[in-house]
């Protein structure tokens, strides 16, 4: 009776205690940690390598995180893209970063592009887009139309109340993407 | 779609000179006369805070440099900053502190600064409280200050005593005479002009001891140093941090402090606004005021031109080529309540700027100057133009025309030339242009003359005595000025329903211009 994700497109593991809507758009190799919260229609494309996604990370509605192959690079060269906990990924914001870190927050309809290391606390601002190889600095904010940048004290605070609340009442309404059972092959999930 | 909402694209010319969008004019229905922010005098109602809309008497404002006691504005961003709450739970370590503790501290939505990246301590209470930064030179400036109200006071006395010599030196002689006249007097007399003169003394004393001695012991004068402090050490092998160092943005948004450093940013208290109400320099009528609640968005009074000028709009960009005819199509629509006969006449320049000045002399006497600025000159205008001939009606605005048939147009006895669609109290017409040479923006310009029906209350009746007017150059439509029968609300006795005729300059922007027709469909 649930729905299935198709697995000739994607592979998703799913830790335990995580909230994984199953209408969000899944292409290859995934991995999401514990209390990680994906909405319904998030993307995570992993088309150069897997996406590995830590604990505690809250992905919202039409956020994009896209391990993008460079245009012309060789098919056979995997990248893995490592997210870190307790990020957010606001609605609408595009992530092509190389690696992020710790306790980021994307704000909505922010975009990081190639070649952007996100290290840990950085705060990209609503409608800043970052697109030359950089490495963010810990702590860093970039914000308003003219993408001023400067150093917080503390980092962003983790949303566990949200978190939560979404763990709870997301099963209610949408089907979840399942941990995989250990026995069980990965095409092979039972259809409970 | 954009265009049709680009107020900038048809503009008026307001009595003043001016131009400016329908938007930005309005209507005084007492000289029966376009106004802009240009001609009219601004004041000043009161004084608010934007963000907790608490009004401030101007004292009060006066001492408290014209910003609010309880917002602030982020000193690295400008957004306003929103008190945030954190629970502080018991600390094991320190047993005095065993129960939770509500703190509370600043922070920025826009760019995450809060108060603790300044290290100012929370508090625990949500509003006041915050510490204030002194301003480095406070005390000089108030010796400057109290120095120069001192000087000032003493040349007002200075004024003021020689105001009474002068006239002391005029009534001395005259006492002097009718003392010789009748002896019996010349005691008094002679008394009373000792007393002034004791009196003078005196003040004189109390100048000399208020006025000069203090004041020059009290204000150190400023001295001037060839000595500038130099550069630190670091500055040349330091690498420099942009994160860490204050824009020139964030420097002057606190002139008092003017911190180098984004670690001394202070939250920054909230600037006032102010509501004002607009007056006719003419006539002295308000021609906007604002509700005085800071909450309330709503107007006393409001006559702008939008409720009482046809709205001339363009209804689609059209491209324009040398020499080839377009047909420029606009849109009028009427925003009073009655029927309004109306003309497009040609636009000449001269004509109305010479009548604009008669008009200004003529009804300011006194001081009331209006300075036309120079950018109100008007745009070199397209003389080639076509305007639909004869007179036209537009229907009064109905509110509930819209949910009515829609054959209530074929009432109007339309010439197809003039007008091109009729619905409710809009209609459309066409003017042709022909471009002559190759411009970035072509502007055309018409007289819109139309019968203005004017409601007022009878007991202003004095002041409007407005009769037909004619205005502009003299046209062959003399029929306008007669006007339509006067609206139902001419019935009710308290309101007075005058018509008169208005003559309005409208000014079009039309677009580029491109070389030849053959190019353009090229
Ligand atoms: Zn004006
Ligand atoms: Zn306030
Ligand atoms: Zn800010
Ligand atoms: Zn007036």
């Amino acid at each position: 009776m649930a729905k299935q994700l198709d697995p000739s497109v994607c592979n998703v593991t799913v830790a335990a205690g995580a909230t994984v809507c199953l209408e969000g758009d899944f292409i290859g190799e995934i991995t999401i940690g514990a209390r990680t919260v994906v909405h319904p229609k998030a993307r995570i494309i992993a088309e150069a390598g897997p996406i590995i996604i830590g604990e505690g990370n809250l992905i919202e509605e039409q956020a994009q995180i896209i391990n993008r192959r460079p245009e012309g690079s060789d098919d056979s060269i995997q990248r893995t893209l490592n997210i870190g906990h307790n990020n957010v990924f606001e609605v609408d914001c595009l992530v092509e970063a190389e690696s992020i870190g710790d306790n980021n927050v994307f704000e909505a309809k922010s975009r990081v592009g190639r070649g952007v290391t996100v290290s840990r606390g950085c705060v990209v601002g609503s409608l800043c887009t970052l697109t030359c190889p950089q490495v963010l600095a810990e702590n860093s904010v970039v914000y308003g139309s003219d993408h001023l940048r400067r150093h917080q004290h503390e980092r962003p605070v983790v949303q566990a109340l949200q978190l939560e609340f979404l763990n709870k009442v997301l099963p209610n309404f949408h089907y979840l993407v399942k941990p995989k059972k250990k026995s069980a092959p990965a095409a092979a999930v039972p259809s409970s | 779609m954009a265009h049709l909402f680009d107020a900038n694209l048809v503009r008026l010319l307001c009595s003043c000179g001016l131009m400016k969008p329908i938007t930005g004019i309005y209507f005084c229905r007492h000289c029966v006369k376009l106004r802009c922010s240009n001609c009219v005098s601004h004041e000043l109602d009161m004084r608010y805070c934007p963000n907790c809309l608490e009004n401030m008497p101007a004292p009060e404002a006066r001492l408290k440099k014209n910003r609010c006691g309880n917002c602030f504005d982020c000193p690295s961003c400008g957004q306003s900053l929103s008190t945030r709450l954190s629970i502080q739970s018991p600390d094991p370590e320190q047993p005095s502190r065993s129960i939770q503790r509500k703190l509370y501290f600043l922070s920025c939505s826009g760019c995450r600064w809060t108060s603790r990246d300044v290290n100012i301590p929370d508090q625990t209470v949500a509003t006041g409280g915050w510490p204030e930064q002194e301003p480095p030179n406070k005390e000089r400036i108030l010796s400057l200050l109290e120095h120069y109200r001192a000087v000032a006071l003493r040349d007002k006395m200075d004024r003021e005593r020689k105001k009474q010599a002068a006239a002391r030196v005029k009534k001395s002689p005259a006492s002097f005479l009718r003392s010789g006249d009748a002896g019996a007097d010349k005691l008094s007399s002679v008394s009373s002009s000792l007393a002034s003169a004791k009196k003078s003394l005196a003040a004189i004393n109390t100048y000399a001891h208020k006025g000069d001695t203090p004041l020059t012991s009290q204000l150190t004068p400023a001295e001037a140093s060839e000595e500038v402090e130099g550069l630190p050490d670091d500055i040349f092998t330091e690498p420099v941090v942009l994160a860490q160092v204050c824009s020139v943005e964030q420097r002057l948004r606190s002139p008092e402090q003017q911190p180098s450093q984004s670690s001394s940013l202070y939250p920054l208290h909230k600037h006032m606004l102010v509501k004002r109400s607009l007056r006719c320099r003419h006539c002295e009528h308000n021609l906007s005021k604002p509700e005085y609640n800071p909450s309330s968005i709503k107007f006393k009074i409001q006559l702008g031109a939008y409720y009482h000028v046809p709205d001339v709009r363009l209804v689609r960009p059209v491209p324009l080529s040398v020499g080839q005819e377009a047909r420029v199509e606009l849109s009028l629509c009427n925003p009073t309540p009655h029927l309004m006969p109306l003309a497009l006449l040609p636009f000449l320049p001269h004509l109305t700027t010479a009548h604009i000045d008669a008009g200004v002399t003529a009804s300011s006497p006194g001081p009331r100057f209006i300075e036309v600025p120079t950018e109100s000159c008007l745009p070199e205008l397209c003389t080639s133009v076509t305007l639909p001939q004869g007179q036209l009606l537009l229907a009064p605005r109905d509110d509930t025309a819209e949910y009515g048939d829609a054959d209530a147009h074929n009432s109007f006895k339309d010439d197809p030339q003039v007008v091109t669609w009729r619905r409710a109290n809009k209609v459309g017409v066409t003017v042709c242009v022909t471009p002559e040479a190759v411009t970035d923006a072509l502007y055309i310009g018409f007289l819109l003359r139309y019968d203005y029906t004017n409601n007022m209350i009878s007991a202003s009746s004095g002041l409007s005595s407005v009769g037909p007017v004619s205005l502009g150059p003299s046209a062959d439509l003399s029929s306008l000025g007669s006007g339509p029968p006067s609206g139902p609300s001419s019935l009710t006795p308290s309101v007075e329903s005058r018509t008169v005729t208005l003559n309005v300059p409208v000014i079009i922007k039309l677009g580029a211009v491109s070389a030849s027709a053959s190019e353009s469909t090229a």
